[in-house]
C-alpha cells in the first residue's frame, strides 16, 4: 500500500491552557480521510480548523489517536513525517532576514535532500512546482515584499515542493483575488489524485466547489461530516455561521450565499 | 574564462559558487589560524601574533553568535549581547574578583560561562513564561542585560577601591584587546573551530527558523530545541569571548548584516561563513587603528570604542539604506 493513502483521527482532546484558565480547543474529534476525497474543514473563527490541522501534523500535544495509513503518528519517527506530511499556514518573515520565494521554497526539499547544498535535482522540483503555481517570476523577490495573496501561493509552492503525500492547508485562499482562487481550486483538483489533501476556509462557495467531503466544526466539536452537497445545505449552514444562507445553481457551480 | 564567466551569469551557479567561496575562505582560515598556532606553540609566544590572533577569534565568535541569534529569534537586533550574556558573563567575572583572594585568569573563562549562562537563561525563562516569542526574547533579554551590566559597573567600582592599579579590569568595560596573552588564545581556538563543525549542522533549521516556527516544525526542526542548541552555543562561546576581551559591541549586531548585503541573500548558510569572518576581520583592524592612529594624541584606545564609534553609524546606514538590494 502507498504511504498516505488515508488517514484517520480518534476521539482526538486538545486542551490551551492559559494562566488560569484551560481552553477546550477540540472536544472528541474523529474523521476518516481517504486519498480519493479532497477534505475541508468548515467552521466559524476559533471552532478549531487550526488546531485539527496542526494535530494531523503533529505539532501539538492532544488526547487521542492520529493514524497515519494505519500507524500510530506518535510512533512515527519525526523524520519520516517531515517528508511525507506538509503543513501551511500563514507566516511573517522579518523583512530584514526574509529568504527570497525561490530560497523558501527550496527549504522545502530538507527533509527529502541529504545533501547540505541544493542539488540541481532540488532546484528542478522547486522550479517545476513554482511554475505550476504561477509564483515562477516571484522566485527572486523577497517573502516579506510579497501581497498577502502572492504570499499564500508561494506558501502553496513550499508546501508542494517536498512531494509530500499529505497536505494540510490552513486557509490557502485567505487573500486571493477571485481568479486566483478559482485557479487554486482547480490545482487542488488536479493534485487529488496525487496527495492527500485537507484544506480549511472561511469561503463557503471555495468549499463547495472545491472539496469533495466537509467536517464542520463548531466550538471544538465535529457537528456535520459528509459529502458536499449533503452538507452544505442551507439548514446546515444557517445553523453553523447563525446567519440565513440560499444556495443556489449556476451553471455547474454550487453557490451558498448567506442573506444580508 | 569565456565560458566560466557565462556559467557565473546562470544565477544557481552563482549561488552555489557563492557558498562555495564562503566555506572555502572559512576553512582555509580556521587551516591558517591553525597552523600559525601550532608555529607559536613551538616557541615562545609572540606578543603581536596573539593580539592579531585573539581580535580575529574574538571578532569571529561575536559575529558568528550575532549571525546564528538573528535567524534563531527572527530579529535583525539581536546579538550576543541582547540575550544578557555579555552582561552576565561581566557580572560573574567582577564578582570572582571581588570575592577570590587570588584571582586565577586561567579560570575566568569557565567564571565567565556561568555567568553568561545563568543570564541566558534568566532570558529564556522570562521569555518563556509569557509565551516565548521572538519578542518576548528581546524584551526579557534586554531588561536582563541592564541589570547585570549595571551591577557590573557597580562591582568595578568596588574593584577599583581595593585595588586602585588593575587597568584591566576597566578595559573590560569597552573592551580591548591590551591583554593578549597567550591562554586566551588556547581558549578561543578549539572554541571556534567547534562553531565551525556547528555550523554544518545548524545552517538548514536556522533558514527554516527564520520562516516561521511551525514551519520549520513541519520541516522536521523542532524549533524551540533549535533556538536553544543556538543560545547556548551563542551563550557559551561569547562569554568565553568577553571573558578574554571584555565587551565589544556591534561586531556581532553589524557584521551578519554586511555579509548579507554583499551576498544578497538571507541564506544562512552563505551568511554564516562571510559575517564571521567579516567579525574577525573588523575586530583586528579597529584594534589596528586603536592602536596606531590614535596613540599618536591619547595613548592607545579600546578597540571597542573604535568598533562602536564606527559600528553604530555603520549600522543606522545600513537600516536607512533598508535593504533595497534585488
Amino acid at each position: 500500500m502507498e504511504v498516505g493513502s488515508f488517514i484517520e483521527v480518534r476521539g482526538v482532546r486538545v486542551e490551551y491552557r492559559s494562566r488560569d484558565e484551560v481552553v477546550i480547543a477540540l472536544n472528541n474529534v474523529s474523521l476518516r480521510v481517504d486519498k480519493s476525497d479532497l477534505f475541508c474543514v468548515l467552521g466559524p473563527n476559533g471552532s478549531g480548523k487550526t488546531t485539527l490541522l496542526k494535530t494531523i501534523a503533529g505539532l501539538v500535544k492532544h488526547d487521542g489517536v492520529v493514524l497515519i495509513d494505519g500507524v500510530d503518528a506518535l510512533r512515527m519517527p519525526r523524520k519520516t513525517i517531515a517528508k511525507v506530511i506538509s503543513y501551511s499556514s500563514d507566516v511573517s518573515v522579518p523583512e530584514m532576514l526574509s529568504l527570497t520565494v525561490e530560497e523558501a521554497v527550496l527549504t522545502s526539499r530538507y527533509p527529502v535532500s541529504k545533501s547540505f547544498l541544493e542539488s540541481s535535482e532540488d532546484l528542478h522540483k522547486a522550479r517545476e512546482v513554482m511554475k505550476t503555481l504561477g509564483v515562477l517570476n516571484l522566485r527572486n523577490r523577497r517573502l516579506s515584499e510579497l501581497s498577502a495573496g502572492e504570499l499564500k501561493k508561494a506558501l502553496l509552492a513550499m508546501a508542494l515542493a517536498k512531494d509530500p503525500k499529505v497536505l494540510l492547508l490552513d486557509e490557502p485562499d485567505a487573500h486571493m483575488d477571485i481568479k486566483s482562487r478559482v485557479e487554486l481550486s482547480k490545482t487542488l483538483k488536479a493534485l487529488k489524485d496525487k496527495v492527500l489533501t485537507i484544506f480549511t476556509t472561511h469561503d463557503v462557495a471555495f468549499a463547495a466547489n472545491t472539496a469533495t467531503k466537509v467536517l464542520v466544526l463548531s466550538n471544538g466539536v465535529g457537528v456535520a461530516l459528509g459529502n458536499v452537497k449533503e452538507v452544505l445545505t442551507e439548514n446546515v449552514l444557517s445553523k453553523i455561521y447563525g446567519v440565513r444562507f440560499k444556495v443556489l445553481n449556476a451553471e455547474e457551480t454550487l453557490a451558498p450565499i448567506p442573506i444580508y | 574564462m569565456r565560458k566560466y564567466m557565462k556559467l557565473l551569469e546562470d544565477r544557481e551557479f552563482a549561488r552555489v559558487a557563492k557558498v562555495r567561496f564562503a566555506s572555502i575562505i572559512t576553512f582555509f582560515l580556521a587551516a591558517l589560524t591553525l597552523s600559525s598556532y601550532f608555529f607559536i606553540n613551538q616557541g615562545h609566544s609572540h606578543y603581536r601574533v596573539n593580539r592579531v590572533l585573539l581580535g580575529s577569534l574574538s571578532g569571529f565568535i561575536f559575529a558568528y553568535s550575532g549571525s546564528i541569534l538573528q535567524s534563531s529569534l527572527r530579529n535583525p537586533l539581536a546579538d550576543p549581547y541582547l540575550l544578557g550574556i555579555g552582561g552576565g558573563a561581566l557580572f560573574s567575572i567582577y564578582v570572582y574578583y571581588l570575592v577570590v583572594p587570588a584571582p586565577s585568569f586561567l579560570y575566568t573563562p569557565l567564571v565567565a560561562s556561568i555567568g553568561g549562562l545563568l543570564a541566558l537563561f534568566l532570558t529564556i525563562l522570562i521569555a518563556e513564561a509569557v509565551g516565548g516569542s521572538d519578542v518576548a526574547y528581546v524584551l526579557s533579554g534586554i531588561g536582563i542585560s541592564s541589570f547585570f551590566s549595571g551591577i557590573a559597573i557597580t562591582l568595578y567600582y568596588f574593584i577599583l577601591s581595593r585595588a586602585p592599579h588593575t587597568p584591566y579590569i576597566y578595559a573590560m568595560l569597552i573592551g580591548s584587546l591590551v591583554d593578549a596573552t597567550r591562554w586566551k588564545v588556547d581558549f578561543l581556538l578549539p572554541l571556534t573551530l567547534a562553531l565551525i563543525l556547528l555550523y554544518f549542522l545548524i545552517a538548514k533549521p536556522l533558514n527554516a527558523l527564520i520562516i516561521g516556527d511551525e514551519y520549520a516544525s513541519q520541516l522536521g526542526f523542532k524549533a524551540k530545541y533549535v533556538r536553544l542548541i543556538t543560545a547556548v552555543a551563542a551563550g557559551l562561546s561569547s562569554s568565553i569571548a568577553v571573558s578574554a576581551i571584555g565587551m565589544i559591541g556591534f561586531i556581532g549586531l553589524v557584521s551578519p548584516h554586511i555579509a548579507r548585503l554583499l551576498l544578497r541573500t538571507s541564506d544562512n548558510r552563505f551568511v554564516i561563513p562571510l559575517a564571521s569572518l567579516t567579525g574577525a576581520l573588523v575586530l583586528s583592524l579597529s584594534d589596528m587603528a586603536a592602536k596606531t592612529f590614535l596613540s599618536w594624541s591619547v595613548g592607545e584606545v579600546p578597540a571597542g570604542v573604535i568598533t562602536s564609534v564606527f559600528g553604530a553609524p555603520l549600522y543606522v546606514m545600513l537600516v536607512l539604506r533598508g535593504y533595497k538590494w534585488r
